[in-house]
């Protein structure tokens, strides 16, 4: 007879999230991505933004090709002589830095904004959420296509333009939750210990609103990414010595037609692996932390 | 975003699916180029080239640059100064009017005239002191100064109807309303951004021209407009890039037209400035004493230059190295300038005699939708100035931006292509490009780098004034000894080829110019 072990939240929802196969492939899929991208550049054969180590004269290579200083270049070369592999590797933490960098500021600040506002309430909260409805009211394309087209190009511009774009978002949602939550006993109690504000909001308040914030920030961050990919496709955002995924998905999209397929297929492929893993934890999460989704 | 990705998305699926061949009487051209349809706005090529279409000139220039008659039939150098000229009788413009002296008299004063014109085609006029009629089809043009090149430069002013444009404005141009011209072709529609619809005049004075209408669509994207060209959409493609000439080969029904140019790219070197908008030192701190300055820092960075690298990888061999500003086999091209061979070691002992043996901070500037694979090219630039221990940045933007920065001296080493066939020689280039700022006499209009030598501008101004060509070459020759070979005052790069992608059926021979020109395109049946 076994006695049923007393579990912990994290532990209860680590045993529903691997239940699903799928989830924990695209997970191990996600820790790989992310080494990659944080331990390749130690290793590939190339600084792939150092101009000095890159050469014209082996542009365009094709996958396996072999360099003038005898090494392979497994995945071919670009248009300006760039081994793809280590350029998807830098590309890959350009990408993956500026999604959860930019990701991780908009979920801040408009967690922040959000929750000051609901507990607020009153005219402060109607003018907070005006001015959440004027973000709101335009694309979030349009916003960071704009902010950059004023700022120039550069990783920290970059993200400003998504932050921007995006914060008002988490504002939304964090203040519809919060305003449920205000209404609940525990936050009666804590008003009639006459806390100090800041700390009901932060201690109280906040934490009971975190759970379907996780998963949405999650998902911004795979957001992210695809809208820095997307700018840089446009030819905004980062330098073109810097090439994100991106841009090297842009630049190979000129020789779509030439045969030489590798230039954006590869690039385009990493794109497709990092989106689509965290997509894919992030929904398994969602199921895991959604009480209602339980069968 | 979303018209951005269904621009580029959608010729391919277009190949896909082959859509139908455009109609026999009708031309399809695919090109990266909005137009202007005022042709006294904004003087680039490839306005120019469609202005040719449907408007006329006292003379043109044919297919090889040479000067040609159009609506003067006849003229006369009476003395240094003066010019007669003889206008073609019985010529009517679009809307009917008759075509006169006097139109040509407006015309010339309105091209220094057009308000907010971020590029004017004043210095094709501003040498003109007074132009009169003294006939109908009779008129006299005196210049400033002695002007032997004046016929080559009235071939770049359009003549428009005095009538019709009479207090209308650039906008009124674009609308259609006063597009009215005496050329070949006259204006049908015109979406900004999208195309540009010509139908044949059929009372042109000349020669008729093949097709019943030409339809330019406008595609900056240049996969697209190669998409659009396999599937049958258009006939033919303007900006063709290098890059897909070998698989457009490989396809049966298809040919690439392709032409040396006159258009040649150099790198403008800001060698006023003490300190130089670009460049740093190695922390990336601003330079009190810009190393530009120092003739042997520009030495090192043209030597550090494989050429024929850029030539072979970034142009697919679809270029021609150039060491001085002219291409080869052209009017005032200096046999006696030494070609420029890539020395990496040279050029770091250069650079290390100079004081700057662990190199500076420097960015290259070029536009990336102006010249062919102009953004590479700077990269490649880049990268070659990199292995010389100049620690190189790139930065490209469109040419609606970029030309107005260049020409504010705002960059500190910048690509430009100068065509050279308006004049037929270095002279356009050398006066305006490098001779010292003087705006009231028209000269260094271009001057992006603040070049500026005594001997230099006297050579350019002699040449400027010399009827006899022999004297003429040999002062523009001296002039571009002092530029490129004493002074390293600019950094020639290479001579680009005009590139289009043709469908078989289509007949068309490109100009040296690069003015793309309906009126030369032929059905090949």
């Amino acid at each position: 007879m076994s006695i049923p072990s007393v579990q912990t939240p994290f532990k209860r929802f680590i045993s529903e999230y691997v239940e699903r196969k799928t989830a924990v492939f695209a997970f191990l899929l996600l820790v790989f991505v992310l080494l990659t991208a944080f331990l390749g550049p130690f290793l590939t054969m190339q600084n792939p933004y150092d101009l000095a180590q890159i050469t014209i004269m082996e542009s365009g290579l094709a996958p396996g090709s072999e360099s003038i200083d005898g090494n392979t270049f497994w995945l071919g070369t670009d248009d300006q002589g760039r081994d793809l592999v280590s350029a998807i590797v830098f590309g890959l933490r350009i990408s993956i830095m500026v999604g959860i960098i930019s990701g991780v500021l908009a979920v801040v600040i408009g967690t922040s904004v959000g929750i000051v506002s609901a507990y607020v309430g009153g005219r402060i909260d109607n003018l907070i959420m005006r001015v959440v409805d004027l973000f709101l009211g335009f694309p979030s394309f349009l916003i960071a296509l704009i902010c950059l087209a004023v700022l120039g190009r550069g990783a920290d511009k970059v993200v400003l333009a998504l932050v921007l774009s995006q914060w008002a978002n988490f504002a939304r949602i964090v203040r519809g939750v919060a305003i449920a939550e205000r209404e609940k006993e525990y936050m009666d109690a804590a008003r009639g210990l006459a806390l100090p504000k800041s700390r009901i909001i932060f201690r109280h308040l906040l934490p009971n609103c975190l759970a379907p914030l996780i998963v949405v920030a999650t998902m911004n961050v795979a957001f992210s990414i695809t809208l820095e990919a997307s700018l840089s496709f446009l030819g905004v955002g980062l330098p073109i010595t810097q090439p994100s995924l991106g841009l090297l998905i842009a630049n190979g999209y000129e020789y779509i037609l030439t045969g030489k397929y590798w230039l954006s297929f590869y690039p385009g492929l990493s794109l497709l692996i990092t989106v689509a893993s965290i997509n894919l934890v992030a929904d398994r999460m969602r199921d895991v932390l959604n009480p209602r989704m339980k069968k | 975003m979303i018209k951005k990705i269904l621009t580029r998305a959608l010729p391919v699926c277009m190949v896909l699916m082959g859509a139908g061949a455009a109609a026999a009487d009708e031309l399809t051209v695919a090109t990266p180029n909005d137009p202007s349809i005022d042709p006294h706005y904004l003087y680039v090529s490839t306005n120019a080239a469609y202005g040719r279409h449907v408007f006329g000139k006292l003379l043109d220039r044919d297919g090889d640059a040479r000067v040609k008659a159009d609506l003067a039939v006849s003229w006369k150098n009476i003395d240094e100064f003066t010019w007669e000229f003889n206008l073609r009788e019985g010529v009517t413009f679009h809307d009917g009017s008759t075509f006169d002296a006097e139109d040509v008299i407006f015309s010339f004063n309105r091209v220094p005239n057009v308000p907010n014109n971020p590029a004017s085609y004043e210095s094709n006029t501003n040498m003109i002191e007074t132009i009169t009629a003294t006939g109908p089809y009779t008129l006299v043009i005196k210049t400033k100064n002695p002007y032997p090149l004046l016929l080559r430069r009235i071939s770049g002013v359009s003549i428009v109807s005095a009538e019709a444009v009479e207090g209308g404005t650039t906008a009124d141009f674009t609308s259609g309303q006063i597009a009215v011209g005496t050329g070949p072709y006259k204006f049908s529609a015109f979406v900004p951004g999208d195309r540009y619809e010509l139908v044949r005049n059929e009372d042109y004075w000349g020669e008729q021209p093949a097709y019943d209408k030409v339809i330019f669509r406008i595609m900056p994207d240049p996969a697209s407009r190669m998409a659009a060209l396999l599937g049958g959409d258009v006939d033919i493609v303007e900006g063709f890039s290098p890059s897909s000439v070998e698989t457009l080969e490989a396809r049966e029904g298809f040919y690439v037209a392709q032409r040396a140019s006159a258009r040649t790219l150099w790198l403008y070197v800001d060698i006023q400035n003490d300190q130089s908008p670009f460049v740093t030192d190695l922390d990336g701190n601003p330079m009190d004493n810009s190393p530009l300055k120092d003739a042997r820092v520009r030495e090192a960075m043209s030597i550090a230059i494989d050429r024929d690298a850029i030539v072979t990888h970034v142009m697919g061999g679809l270029a021609e190295s150039a060491n001085q500003l002219v291409p080869a086999g052209w009017f005032s091209h200096n046999p006696d300038i030494d070609s420029i061979s890539i020395d990496v070691k040279r050029a770091k002992s250069l650079l290390a005699e100079a004081g700057y043996a662990d190199g500076f901070g420097l960015t290259v500037h070029a536009p990336n939708d102006r010249y062919v694979n102009d953004e590479k090219i700077a990269q490649a630039v880049a990268q070659m100035l990199a292995r010389i221990g100049i620690i190189t940045q790139v930065e490209t933007m469109p040419k609606s931006v970029y030309f107005g920065r260049l020409n504010r001296q705002e960059f500190s080493l910048s690509m430009i292509g100068w065509d050279n066939s308006l004049t037929g020689s270095s002279l356009m280039s050398l006066s305006a490009a490098f001779h010292t700022r003087e705006k009231d006499r028209g000269y260094g209009g271009w001057n992006a780098g603040g070049y500026s030598n005594a001997d230099f501008d006297a050579a350019v101004e002699a040449a400027e004034k010399e009827f006899d060509t022999v004297k003429q070459e040999k002062y523009l020759n001296e002039a571009m000894r002092i530029l490129i070979q004493q002074d390293r005052g600019a950094i020639p790069l290479h001579s680009q080829f005009t590139i289009l992608g043709v469908r078989d059926g289509v007949r068309y021979e490109p100009r040296v110019d690069e003015h793309f020109s309906a009126m030369l395109a032929q059905p090949s049946e």
